[in-house]
Formats: C-alpha cells, structure tokens, sequence
C-alpha cells in the first residue's frame, strides 16, 4: 500500500515530498509541450485551491486525479511542538462506489454527505483545471 | 349520451413522490452514462438527484443511486481530465501555465 502511494508521489511530484512543488513555467520547457506529469502538477496547483486557504499550519496540501481511478488527497501539517506530520487519502472508484483509503491501511465508502462533498470537490476541479489550465469550457466542452 | 365516470383513484401521495424521485434519478444516472459514451461535456444538473438520494439513504432503494451517481460523475471527470492531458502532450492544446510563464 504505502509503496504504491510513493510511487504515485514520485511520479508526479519531486522526490522530497516536504519541499514546494516547483512550479512548472514556459521558460523550463520553451519549445516542448508539458508532461503528463508536469500538467498533474500544474492541475495540482488548481486542485488544492479548491478547498479554500489552507490554514496557517499546513505545510503542503495536494489534490489531483491521478488516473482514471484514483484521486489523492494529501497534506503536510505542522504541529505546535515543530514535528511535521503527513496524511494522504486516496480515493478509489470501484463498482460499488468511491473507496476511501487511508493509512492503517482503513478503508470505506463514501457515503452521505462526505459522498456528496467528494463529488462537487471533483467537479469544481474538473471545472477550474479545464477553464484555468487547459483553456476549455467545461459546459460546452469548446475551447475559451 | 351517458357521461363515462372515470374511477376516482386514491394513491398515496408519498409513493407518487416515491416513484417520481426514483424515475429521477434513473434518467439522470442514464444521462450521465449517455454523456460518457458519447463523450459530450458533462452536465451540472445533480443536485437535485443527490439530495433525493441521500435524502433516501437510510430508508429507500435511493441509496444505490447517490454511490453510482459518485462513480459514473468521477469516471466522467477522469475521461476528460485525460483527453485534455494526452492532447496536451501531442501539442494540440497549449496550456496557461498558471500566470508563471
């Protein structure tokens, strides 16, 4: 378990998971377009501004789809004696549902209201990374 | 002439509603699969649906639509998420690099 979510981390983001997500610019990459792990960054970037401001003792927060099955979430909080603590949540879409799995390994399924919450957060990703990023309407699918 | 008397039919409200909310969330499910497959953008019209459905959770069959709602709107989201990263690497769309560029 804990190998696939630092696979998923190394592959798109930088090896040290504390440091800031370098922030991919045109001057990096003038004449190529961007990777597919690049632009989860970039998406990324969107996706963790979906849930507001992060509150003064959070380190790094991340949201993003992964694939075409899986969502993480992750953030880094600092505690009052200066230790750092990580959680990451990933999101499973199976046949019976979203999954839910946290470190333990817990698992369960979104149900209620954390259900209906998981979906609008996807949606408002969906919809800020396609107009912000991508350059496209969402609702009409054409590009702006 | 003699007029027909139609029978006066006495159906509980709450089954009409019952019914109704279930047709509901049938035609949105099956919309939201038809927009899948035919890939067209993806409606935000599901409120309605899961408030039915969560409304319903502890008490009707509702509670299998809001799970399958969730699954088939992320399956959705991801499709698109992944045309507009694979047309991105071949060069068709050229991204904002989020003001930094």
């Amino acid at each position: 378990m804990a190998s696939i979510l630092k696979k998923a981390f190394n592959l798109v983001f930088t090896e040290d998971p504390v440091a800031p997500l370098r922030r991919v610019t045109k001057k990096d990459r003038p004449l190529k377009a961007l990777t597919r792990r690049e632009l989860i960054e970039l998406e990324s970037q969107i996706g963790r501004e979906v849930f507001g401001s992060a509150p003064a003792n959070v380190v790094r927060r991340e949201f993003f789809n992964l694939d075409e099955k899986t969502w993480i979430w992750h953030e880094e909080i600092k505690n009052p004696d200066g230790t750092q603590q990580e959680m990451t949540t990933r999101y499973e879409v199976q046949e019976r549902g979203i999954l839910k799995v946290q470190p333990g390994p817990r698992y369960t399924y979104l149900e209620g209201a954390e259900l209906h919450n998981f979906v609008l957060a996807i949606k408002e990703y969906y919809e800020r990374v396609a107009r912000q990023l991508y350059q496209y309407d969402p609702s009409t699918g054409k590009p702006l | 002439m003699d007029s027909y008397n139609a029978p006066k039919l006495d159906v509980n409200q709450d089954i009409i509603k019952a019914l109704n909310d279930a047709r509901d969330i049938a035609v949105s499910i099956e919309a939201a699969g038809r927009q899948i497959v035919n890939e067209e953008p993806i409606e935000v019209e599901t409120s309605r649906l899961s408030e039915a459905a969560i409304k319903g959770a502890s008490q009707s069959k509702e509670i299998d639509g809001a799970p399958e709602w969730a699954r088939l709107t992320s399956l959705g989201i991801a499709a698109r998420l992944e045309r507009f990263r694979s047309a991105t690497e071949d060069g068709k769309i050229k991204v904002s690099t989020l003001g930094n560029g």
